[in-house]
């Protein structure tokens, strides 16, 4: 091969290089928050919430809400109940590795977006207790040395490299996630492909003790049965944030604990716990939905720990839920709030 | 610095564009000079005085050795460089040992041990003057009069701290007469560069966090996780050096200058013959030459003349027990396969089962050994090789979704991949495949940076 040509092959070679950088580094800027949403389960979550046509109910918590609400039992049962609520698109956003901080940027963010009616947000030690926050990797500390500055200097100005974390084999395989957001109601694909209703139904052993023990109570703001806990000033700023928010925007809100069982379900539902609860319901003016603090058998819950429930929990807690949600939350006429 | 860092980036992009643009060589060493000194002066500027000081001494050595034509100067050069490394390497460990014999005896000595601080890169930058006043003594080169090639030929920081081990015939023409811009050069360095990159960032870093946690947890390990972990360190070990070699070759082709290339896919090989003949094969060839022929070579005492040979290469990787039993049992491997394929051709095929069968006996022989060259202590190693051996065996933990796709990955492409870093065949592609397999190794890359940075085969 003549000089001539090779030169040519070259300087082809990397123009061709550098304007195909250039193209994906333009759609990482164009599609920023999808890039980035894919380095963590809970802001993925997020992102594909946000590019959905519609969502009108949305749950957001920790892995226990995760495991324990499943949306299309939710849409079922309100279906079933009334004939304007057929439509309704339920979207389950929570995510395992909750923590306070997580949960007040996903929720700032959910209530930005137009149309949301419903929000319904854990209320349990998960979410107020685990410190966790992750985007570490872009974080605005000054650089100490040389290489922390090249290295913060090139992010600032590629999108390419402040996200390349993104562009791992893991994180680059959940891309479908956000491809077809649309058709995801947040549910994990497998778990939708093992559940249904039919089977819910038929092999569920609920006995009369059972039902009795799955029976769900409401916690209404109550201001004669306000007891002044002191802690989590943190976590009561948060909420309070949310709740503001949520008037404004003319989304109803509410809380929710997830069904537990045995030692867990002892501590969280100790006095202290109720107590408290209390205090995030008058903080918030939202109603909080919880389990009766029975004791619920352990068939209804993943054996690794008694805080997860199981497909037969899960379709259960749901659709108990779903009464409650329909008799005190959307039939409740509210105020300047966002109609069905 | 690293090869992986972008100080290094930057600072090689500074270094191209200063010496292409120089209109004579002598300002063209001065720049590669200069790199070096702030390459090898920015992890621990007190290292360059070591360098520097082996540079000067050696310069005049060799000038001695090719007047005189005397094996004592030889003698001596060897010696003094020897020393050094032994005092930066080796007292430590001798000391300690020392100590631990007497104490067998029930003696103690009140000995101060002294600390221990290794210059980076000393075991490659000392083989290769060595290496370098033989040949002058030898007259297969005459000592260089310049100095300032002389000192870019030790201090090349594309190869100065992890090898390749380059020989001056090779490395110091390249350096005589100024070399013309070659697009097609540039190009395969590039490549060669990103890919060296990948190596290292994506797989050896990525699998160094399971190796690393897999030996610091021996006792807890299940049979299957002890394979997985084992394998990873095979892999991780070769990524990382392949990786650097790679990078070096890559950014000295961008320069114009070629360096010997130091993997072939090793771990298809159907004896230890032939391992060593693709591994690290810049180090292989140096102790063939300047430690096992002298010895004696083929002509006598074969069996001991490898043995010897490879205990002290074990012994150059570091200073350890553990390291002298895998250069010793490499060196007994190797004597037993002689003893038994004399008169084979260790480059003859047998049929595809059978090949395979040496291959995997080869692969899992040669990760048996890796046990002591990983293991922080003998003890842990004779550990590591229980949970790999001895019953009962356990299979009931998970295995990581990322150690299992990276081993998996590995397999299917190490082959392709090496067969693109050996010769020029990237450049005769499309231009099509040239830029996806670029992009994608970027990507890849990329996404994989700061997992862990520190190259293996600095300590050594």
């Amino acid at each position: 091969m003549s000089i001539q040509v090779l030169k040519h092959k070259t300087i082809a070679f990397f123009v061709v290089l550098a304007i195909t950088i250039a193209s994906v580094e333009l759609l990482t800027r164009l599609n920023e928050a999808s890039v980035f949403s894919l380095q963590e389960n809970i802001l993925l979550k997020l992102q594909m919430f946000r590019l959905q046509d519609k969502t009108d109910i949305l749950f957001i918590g920790s892995s226990r809400a995760q495991d324990g609400i499943e949306p299309e039992v939710i849409q079922h049962e309100l279906a079933q109940q009334h004939s304007q609520w057929k439509n309704i698109k339920v979207f389950n956003g929570a995510s395992p590795g909750a923590s306070l901080k997580r949960l007040a940027y996903v929720a700032d963010k959910a209530l930005d977006k137009p149309g949301l009616k419903v929000l319904g947000i854990e209320l349990s030690d998960p979410q107020l207790v685990n410190r966790n926050w992750n985007p570490s990797f872009y974080s605005e500390e000054p650089a100490t040395n040389v290489e922390d500055f090249l290295q913060k200097t090139l992010a600032k100005y590629s999108y390419l490299v402040r996200y390349r974390k993104s562009f791992r084999v893991n994180n680059l395989l959940q891309s479908p996630l956000l491809i077809f957001a649309n058709y995801s109601d947040g549910t994990e694909w497998f778990r939708r492909g093992l559940i249904t209703q039919s089977w819910a139904d038929s092999e569920t052993p609920m006995d009369e003790s059972d039902r009795r023990h799955w029976r769900l109570h409401i916690v209404k703001a109550d201001a004669s049965q306000s007891i002044g806990v002191v802690e989590n000033s943190d976590a009561q700023e948060v909420y309070e944030a949310i709740a503001e928010k949520a008037r404004q925007r003319g989304v109803r809100l509410f809380l929710f604990v997830p069904p537990l069982t045995g030692a867990v379900m002892q501590r969280e539902c100790s006095a202290h716990h109720l107590a408290s609860y209390q205090q995030f319901v008058n903080l918030t003016q939202a109603p909080l939905i919880m389990h009766a603090c029975e004791n619920l058998r352990a068939v209804f819950f993943y054996p690794r720990n008694r805080s997860h429930l199981n497909k037969i929990g899960r379709t259960i807690w749901s659709r108990n839920l779903t009464q409650i949600l329909a008799q005190e939350i959307l039939l409740t006429p509210v105020e300047q709030s966002n109609a069905f | 610095m690293l090869f992986n860092s972008a100080t290094f980036v930057f600072l090689h992009l500074f270094i191209f564009a200063a010496y292409w643009l120089s209109p004579k060589q002598s300002w063209r060493l001065f720049f590669l000079a200069i790199g070096s000194i702030v390459f090898y002066g920015w992890f621990y500027w007190p290292g360059l005085f070591i360098i520097g000081g082996s540079i000067l001494v050696n310069y005049f050595l060799a000038i001695k050795i090719d007047q005189s034509r005397s094996k004592q100067w030889l003698t001596i050069a060897v010696v003094i460089n020897l020393l050094v490394l032994v005092y930066f390497k080796y007292v430590e460990f001798l000391a300690r040992s020392f100590l631990q014999v007497l104490a067998t005896f029930g003696l103690s000595v009140d000995m101060p041990v002294p600390p221990q601080w290794l210059p980076l890169g000393i075991s490659f930058f000392t083989f290769q003057i060595v290496a370098y006043l033989v040949d002058v003594y030898k007259q297969k080169i005459h000592a260089e009069k310049n100095f300032l090639i002389f000192s870019v030929f030790v201090g090349f920081y594309g190869q100065l701290i992890a090898g390749p081990i380059v020989r001056s015939h090779e490395f110091m023409p390249q350096l005589l007469s100024k070399r013309e811009f070659r697009f097609d050069q540039l190009q395969l360095g590039f490549f060669f560069f990103i890919t060296g990159l990948m190596l290292k960032v994506t797989v050896a870093d990525t699998l160094a966090q399971f190796v690393d946690h897999g030996f610091d947890h021996i006792d807890k390990l299940q049979t299957h996780m002890a394979w997985l972990t084992i394998y990873a360190f095979a892999i991780q070990i070769l990524c990382d050096f392949w990786g650097y070699s790679t990078i070096a070759v890559g950014s000295a082709l961008m320069l114009g200058i070629k360096l010997p290339i130091n993997f072939n896919s090793p771990y298809s090989s159907r004896s230890l013959r032939e391992f060593w003949r693709r591994w690290h094969i810049t180090l292989s060839t140096w102790l063939r030459d300047y430690l096992y022929i002298p010895l004696g070579g083929n002509r006598k005492n074969t069996q001991t003349n490898l043995i010897a040979t490879m205990t002290l290469g074990g012994l150059w990787h570091g200073a350890s027990w553990n390291f002298i039993i895998w250069g010793l049992l490499h060196g007994v491997w190797l004597a037993t396969e002689r003893v038994f394929t004399k008169h084979q051709d260790v480059d003859s095929t047998g049929t595809f089962w059978s090949d395979l069968v040496k291959k995997l006996l080869v692969f899992h022989g040669v990760c048996l050994l890796w046990v002591f060259f990983r293991a922080q202590s003998f003890s842990d190693a004779v550990l590591f090789l229980r949970q790999l051996l001895v019953p009962p065996y356990e299979f009931s933990s998970s295995v990581p979704a990322t150690l299992s796709t990276l081993i998996i990955i590995f397999v299917i492409f190490q082959k392709r991949v090496a067969s693109y870093l050996i010769d020029d065949k990237f450049l005769r592609f499309s231009l099509a495949k040239q830029v996806a397999l670029s992009l994608l190794i970027l990507l890849v890359t990329l996404s994989y940076a700061q997992a862990r940075l520190d190259f293996i085969y600095f300590v050594f």
